[in-house]
Order: C-alpha cells, then sequence, then structure tokens
C-alpha cells in the first residue's frame, strides 16, 4: 500500500497512548494522539484517521459515544475501531458492539496481537473501499446508460411511433413503461390515398430492437411515400434487416394496406399472433394469420412477400397486438391466451373502449406477479372514402408553376409486369409538376385502378365477377397470383400533360393487351346496380375522381382526364 | 432453466434438453452445449419436453444453432414441445426451418 | 528483583519504544503517583464511581508495564467499589498502595538502570 494510513489513538491514560501509539507507528502507520473523548471527536475531524483505537471509558465523552459520532460522521466510508476495553466487562462489550466497535483489545496490549487485529482490520477496509469504487463505478456507468438510452428512446419514439398514428380511424396503445421494448408502430398514405400500417416487434428489449427500427422506419415511410406496394416494401425491409441484424435477431412483423376506394384491405404476418378483423356486418370475425418467417431471417432470394386480400367494409375494425399482451402471465404461470385476446375483441362494439377492456383484463391476469407491461394495441377502422380523402397539399405555388406541354409513353412487357411495379415510377414524374399536386391523391388512385383493370381482366382475363362473394374474393387473388407468373401481354400508358398560365389538362390513356369487354353494355348494367361495387372495373368510382373517362376500341383502351383552371384550384 | 446435453453414442447426433423458461438467460448455456464439442455432429435435436416456455429470443438461439450446424443443410429437430411453444413456433413459421415434431 | 513485575515483557516494551523507554517509564511513575492520589482523595470524599474509574485507569497502565499483582489488586479494589462494598475497600486500598510502592520502586530501579 502506497498511501501510509492514519490511526488515531484516544486513551486517557499516558501510559496505555505511548505503548498503542509506538506498536502502530511501527506497523508503518502514521499516527494522532487523542487524550480524552473531546478530543478524539476533535483529532477525528482534523486528522481524518482511516482506522481508530478508542478507550471504552474515558473522562468527558466516553468511547461509546465518540464512536457514534464517528461511525455518524463517517457515512458509508468504512472506519473500523478497535475498543481499548476489557473482554471481562459484558456490559461494555454489548455498547460498543451497539454503537458499531469493529473489533476489541483488553490490557495488557499484547503487540502480536494487536498487530494483527490491524491487518485484519486493513483487509477489510480495503475491500470495502474496492467495493465502494466498483458500487460508484457501476452507479456512474448505470446513470450514464440510463441517460443514453433515454435519448436513444427518444430518437426511437421519434422514429417507431410515427407517421399518421393521430388519423381518426386509427387507436393504438404502446405500454409507456418500458424504455425499448422492441414494438414498433408505423402508419402512413401512399400517394394514392391507401393506409400502410405496419406493426412489428423486434427480438430482444434493448439496442438492436432500436438499431433495427431505423432502417425499417425508413424504407416503410421512403417507398410508401412513392407508391411502393406493401410486398415491396416488405421485401426491401426483410433485405436491409438480414443484412443488418445479428444472426438470431428478428423482426416479427404484420403489414396492412387498406384501400379506402376499394374496400379491401391488403396484409402479410411474419410472426405476429393473428391480428383479428371484425366484419360489422356478419360479426364474423377473420384472423390475420402469420404464414411467413419473420422479417431479417432469410435473404432476399428465399424472402415470401405474397399477401392476401380480404373484403373490409366501411365499419370493420381491424385489432392487431404484439406478443406482450397473449404472453402475459399470471402467478400459475397460465398465458393470457389468444382466446381471451380473441374473445374480447369480437364482443366489443365500434368505438367501444376495447384497448381498456384490454388493458385491465390483461392487468387483473397478471395479478401480483408484477410481469412486465408490454402492450403494443392498434385498431383500425375502415370508413367509407369520402371520410378518407388525403388532406390538401395547398395551392401549388404559382411561382413554382411552369407551363408545360408533354407526352408520355411507357409500355410494359410481360417481363416487367411479372416482377413490377409501374406506378412509383409514374407518380414520381406527375409529382414533378406542382400543378399536378391538389389532385395527386385522385389521379394516383385513378392511374392504380386502371392499371389493375388493364392487368387483371385485360392482360390477364381474370372474371371480376368471382369477386362478388367473399369466398370468390380469396379464390380471385389466389388466381391472379397464379395468372402473374405465366402472363403474356403488354399494357401500356400514354401520358399528355399541357399546362399554361390559365390551367392544364393531365389525359392518360392505358392499353392492354387483353380482348377487351364489351362496355357500353357492361357499363349500362352496372349503373343499375347502382353505388360504388366493389367488384368490375370500378368504373363508378373512377367517374367521380377524373373529368371524363372514355373506353374506346374493344374495351382494351381506357382515357381519362383530369383538367383545372388556376382561378379555381 | 437448465440445459443439458447429451451425445449419441457414435458420436452422429447431440440431444440437447432445456427445461423450465428457455428465454434470455439459457443464452450462454445453450451455445456452450454445442459450441464446446470437439467435433461437430451430423444432426442436432433440441428436447422441448421440460420446456415450459420459449420466447422470442429463445427463437433466435435456435436460429444460432441452426446456423452453427450448417444453415439450410443443418439438420434440426425440435422434439416434444408441449401445446404453448408449439404455437409460437407456428406463429414464427419456424417449421419452415426445423424439423418439430 | 521481585516478582513484581514481568521482566520479560518490559524487555519487549524497550525494544518496542527504544529511546522512548524511560520516557514511558517516567510517565507510569508521575501517572500512577497521581491515579494513586485520585484514588485516595474520592476515598476521603466518600465517592465510590470515581474511585473505580481511577483505580480502573491504575490498573490498566499497570497491567501495561507488566505489573500484574499490582493490576490484579486494583481490580479487587474496582470490583468493591462497584459493588458498593465500603467496608471492605480500606483493607484493599492498603494493599494497592502496599504494592504500588513496591512497583515504584522496581520501576524505579530499573529507570536508573537505563
Amino acid at each position: 500500500m502506497s498511501e501510509t494510513l492514519r490511526i488515531l489513538v484516544a486513551d486517557d491514560n499516558h501510559v496505555d497512548r505511548m505503548l498503542l501509539s509506538a506498536i502502530v507507528r511501527k506497523e508503518g502507520y502514521a499516527v494522532a494522539e487523542a487524550v480524552d473523548g473531546n478530543d478524539a471527536l476533535a483529532k477525528f475531524r482534523e486528522f481524518r484517521p482511516q482506522m481508530v483505537l478508542l478507550d471504552a471509558l474515558m473522562p468527558g465523552l466516553d468511547g461509546f459515544e465518540v464512536a457514534h459520532f464517528i461511525k455518524e460522521e463517517a457515512g458509508e466510508d468504512f472506519i473500523p475501531i478497535i475498543f481499548l476495553t476489557s473482554l471481562t466487562e459484558a456490559d461494555a462489550l454489548a455498547r460498543a458492539l451497539e454503537v458499531g466497535g469493529d473489533d476489541f483489545l483488553s490490557k495488557p496490549y499484547n503487540q502480536i496481537i494487536l498487530k494483527a487485529k490491524l491487518n485484519a482490520l486493513q483487509r477489510m477496509r480495503a475491500v470495502h473501499v474496492t467495493m465502494q469504487r466498483q458500487r460508484d463505478e457501476i452507479s456512474r456507468h448505470h446513470a450514464h446508460l440510463i441517460q443514453e438510452q433515454e435519448a436513444a428512446k427518444a430518437v426511437f419514439d421519434k422514429v417507431a411511433h410515427t407517421g399518421l398514428l393521430d388519423a381518426a380511424f386509427i387507436r393504438y396503445l404502446i405500454s409507456p413503461l418500458a424504455i425499448f421494448n422492441g414494438d414498433v408502430l408505423l402508419a402512413t398514405r401512399n400517394p394514392a390515398g391507401d393506409l400502410y400500417v405496419l406493426l412489428g416487434d423486434f427480438t430482444g428489449h434493448g439496442l438492436t430492437a432500436a438499431i433495427g427500427a431505423m432502417p425499417l422506419a425508413e424504407i416503410f415511410y421512403g417507398m410508401a411515400g412513392k407508391g411502393f406496394l406493401p410486398g415491396e416494401i416488405l421485401r426491401e425491409a426483410n433485405r436491409k434487416l438480414s443484412i443488418i441484424l445479428p444472426k438470431g435477431y428478428f423482426c416479427c412483423a404484420t403489414m396492412v394496406a387498406l384501400n379506402f376506394n376499394k374496400g379491401t384491405m391488403e396484409f402479410w404476418n411474419g410472426g405476429l399472433p393473428p391480428g383479428c378483423l371484425l366484419q360489422c356486418d356478419s360479426r364474423g370475425i377473420v384472423h390475420l394469420e402469420s404464414t411467413h418467417l419473420p422479417l431479417g431471417i432469410h435473404g432476399d432470394d428465399r424472402f415470401d412477400a405474397s399477401t392476401r386480400v380480404v373484403r373490409m367494409a366501411p365499419g370493420d375494425r381491424l385489432v392487431m397486438c404484439t406478443d406482450g399482451i397473449v404472453e402475459a402471465r399470471n402467478e400459475q404461470g397460465d398465458t393470457f391466451g389468444f382466446e381471451r385476446f380473441d374473445g374480447i375483441v369480437m364482443n366489443s362494439g365500434p368505438g367501444d373502449s376495447v384497448f381498456e377492456t384490454l388493458q385491465r383484463d390483461v392487468y387483473a391476469h397478471l395479478g401480483s406477479t408484477g410481469s412486465d407491461d408490454d402492450i403494443t394495441l392498434v385498431e383500425v377502422t375502415m370508413v367509407p372514402p369520402q371520410q378518407a380523402a388525403l388532406p390538401e397539399t395547398g395551392r401549388p405555388d404559382p411561382e413554382r408553376g411552369t407551363p408545360a406541354d408533354w407526352r408520355l409513353s411507357y409500355e410494359l412487357g410481360p417481363r416487367s409486369l411479372r416482377t413490377s411495379n409501374p406506378l412509383p415510377l409514374l407518380q414520381q414524374i406527375l409529382v414533378e409538376f406542382p400543378q399536378l399536386r391538389p389532385q395527386a391523391g385522385a389521379i394516383f388512385t385513378v392511374l392504380g385502378e386502371l392499371y389493375s383493370n388493364a392487368l387483371e381482366h385485360g392482360v390477364m382475363g381474370l372474371d371480376s365477377r368471382l369477386k362478388r362473394s367473399a369466398s370468390g374474393f380469396a379464390a380471385y387473388y389466389e388466381a391472379r397470383q397464379q395468372a402473374l407468373e405465366t402472363l403474356e401481354g403488354f399494357v401500356r400508358f400514354d401520358f399528355h400533360c399541357a399546362i399554361d398560365d390559365a390551367g392544364g389538362c393531365l389525359s392518360v390513356t392505358v392499353t392492354d393487351s387483353g380482348p377487351g369487354f364489351d362496355f357500353r353494355a357492361r357499363l349500362c348494367g352496372e349503373a343499375n346496380v347502382g353505388g360504388p361495387a366493389y367488384h368490375g372495373r370500378g368504373v363508378q368510382l373512377l367517374r367521380n375522381l377524373c373529368q371524363s373517362l372514355t373506353y374506346r376500341g374493344c374495351g382494351n383502351e381506357v382515357e381519362v382526364t383530369f383538367s383545372w383552371s388556376d382561378t379555381d384550384v | 432453466m437448465a440445459v443439458a446435453s447429451e451425445l449419441s453414442a457414435d458420436g452422429g447426433e447431440l440431444i440437447i434438453r432445456v427445461s423450465g423458461r428457455f428465454d434470455f438467460s439459457a443464452h450462454q448455456e445453450f451455445r456452450e452445449a454445442y459450441e464446446l464439442l470437439p467435433e461437430q455432429p451430423r444432426r442436432y435435436c433440441v428436447d422441448l419436453r421440460e420446456t415450459s416456455y420459449l420466447d422470442s429470443s429463445a427463437l433466435g438461439m435456435l436460429l444460432l444453432l441452426r446456423d452453427h450446424a450448417g444453415g439450410d443443410s443443418a439438420v434440426v429437430e425440435l422434439i416434444n414441445c408441449n401445446a404453448d411453444v408449439r404455437k409460437i413456433l407456428t406463429i414464427s413459421n419456424f417449421e419452415q426451418l426445423f424439423t418439430i415434431h | 528483583m521481585s516478582e513484581r513485575l514481568d521482566h520479560e515483557l518490559l524487555a519487549e516494551l524497550e525494544m518496542l519504544m527504544e529511546e522512548d523507554f524511560s520516557a514511558l517509564l517516567e510517565t507510569y511513575l508521575r501517572d500512577s503517583q497521581a491515579r494513586f492520589y485520585e484514588v485516595s482523595e474520592a476515598w476521603e470524599a466518600g465517592d465510590l464511581e470515581r474511585l473505580r474509574r481511577s483505580v480502573h485507569s491504575l490498573k490498566g497502565a499497570s497491567s501495561n508495564i507488566g505489573a500484574a499483582a499490582l493490576a490484579s489488586l486494583c481490580n479487587d479494589l474496582e470490583e468493591l467499589a462497584r459493588d458498593g462494598r465500603s467496608e471492605l475497600v480500606p483493607d484493599a486500598l492498603a494493599r494497592v498502595r502496599s504494592e504500588l510502592g513496591e512497583v515504584q520502586d522496581a520501576v524505579q530501579a530499573l529507570h536508573a538502570g537505563q
């Protein structure tokens, strides 16, 4: 030990004090002497000894009182006190222990015994100092970690629970206690107005989860904003996560896309508990079962991005959760379970406090187990298209609007039709023109509809009447998937855009290689049924969104126009 | 939680038994069960008879084992799963990666 | 030299104290005298508690310089005082006085030999 330890010797008896001091000094310690209790306390404060030899019986303050003060002033520092007293005095011994005496020494003083005691206490003291230092270090580290985690959580929350979550048709609940429970909830609208929601649960509850959330959110918002389809977004997210996440880490996720115009929901579930879709007309329930591996396990070549499409009428509600709720365990170790979750969702009405009920029941189930509060819930309600209108993007800045007059023809051959989606590219081009932005939602919706009509009914020849029944609906999308892999033919877009100071006009003609259809007869029929049909070519819907819609040729060619004048935007 | 492992007489198969909760606390033991072997067995079998619960970090550990055993060419069986464990494996679609009995 | 002092212990103390050894002896001579004076005074004043404390102190110092017999007599007196047995104090006090005188002589001799 490089540092010379300081020892205080307090004894009112001069001879005893001389002897003790001599022994202690000979052992290499620095010594201060005190002649009575008051002096001992004064010397203690001034000399800051690391150990104290204290006579029990002294005039003024006695040794017990002095010990009491010393222990109090030392706080959490360990200052061993050896009481100088005869071991035969039971009362004194008891008091010495009570005030925190660490050892005893009786007269006549024995040098060897005192040395042994000093050494023993010195070792204890060293252990104590080390422990204290380590404890302080740990608590410093801990405080630092907490601080970093809080900062990271602030970032994580901005990234992981963002987007359109405050929209009227979305309700959600994220347990506030967990710093990082690894749960991610993202929501946005694509350019055509479809609502995309992604609920994810990263393995682990730590920074890994937060790190994975960043690219996931970036890909989700970036690609959704450009009009990519759910499958394309999931494929990219999986590709990225499989590269960046360490082996053994992954992200269970469900992604849904609500098309308000068509009244459909497309979903993909990899590893999350099945979401519950409550159909309000039949009070039936559709489970969004997990049919895929979670994101980030396989590389791109093995990833299956195939989605399912189900009907979702206005008023239908979808409730999704991560596994925290269904895996909540009570004292007996029973999980809350999916059946309970299902029952609560099923028995809830529109606008019911299904979250509050779930939360209450989960906590009641947990009882006194004090398990982690790990709850993430989201509910999405389908609304009629007019209630889901995209927010106004505002008037175009006339300064930025430049006159334009251009044509563009974009034709997709069979290989492109099988593997790629032309809409993001076309949308990217169209948003270059600020004058088009006020109508962007309508334009993109119409483009999407025309493209799927051309592809599905034109090129693939699928019969839209299949979609009239719920079972046919599923069969339709299965047939679509199969047809996509073998199709032959083309779809062509011809744009003509003319913009001048007074206003402008965009016309889009979509031509496909299919045999066409008897549009004259069909359009009359559809008009008679009335209301927007979710099957057929949705002509009614399209007409509401553009100025004109004209079928030509044998029905394989359709032209829509959007026009505006700067005075009435 | 406890992890026990046993090599078949011919050294061709390693059986790993996990009892109690299979979660992050098993991390170290589970890895040591297969990493410290002098020679790599041809087959792996994770016996979950005594496993009461399995969480997502356990799924991660199974993925690590699969990777260690050769990834797509690995032969890893998960046997004796109770209903709860089975459900979790099913939701995660792990039957695409492991042979589950 | 009598058996009044433990010479083996004193030899150890001399090694320990080195040049301070004679100062230790001087201090004992001075202090023991002062303590005994306090003991007598307390007895005359009828203050048994003060007597007990002073003789306790004398006992400690005496045991430390190897005067075991004197320490033992001091202990007897200390116990009598503690138990309030005043009638036995005069005898015990006389024994302490006599033994202390002998011890002081021996210490004095030792000091002179230094």
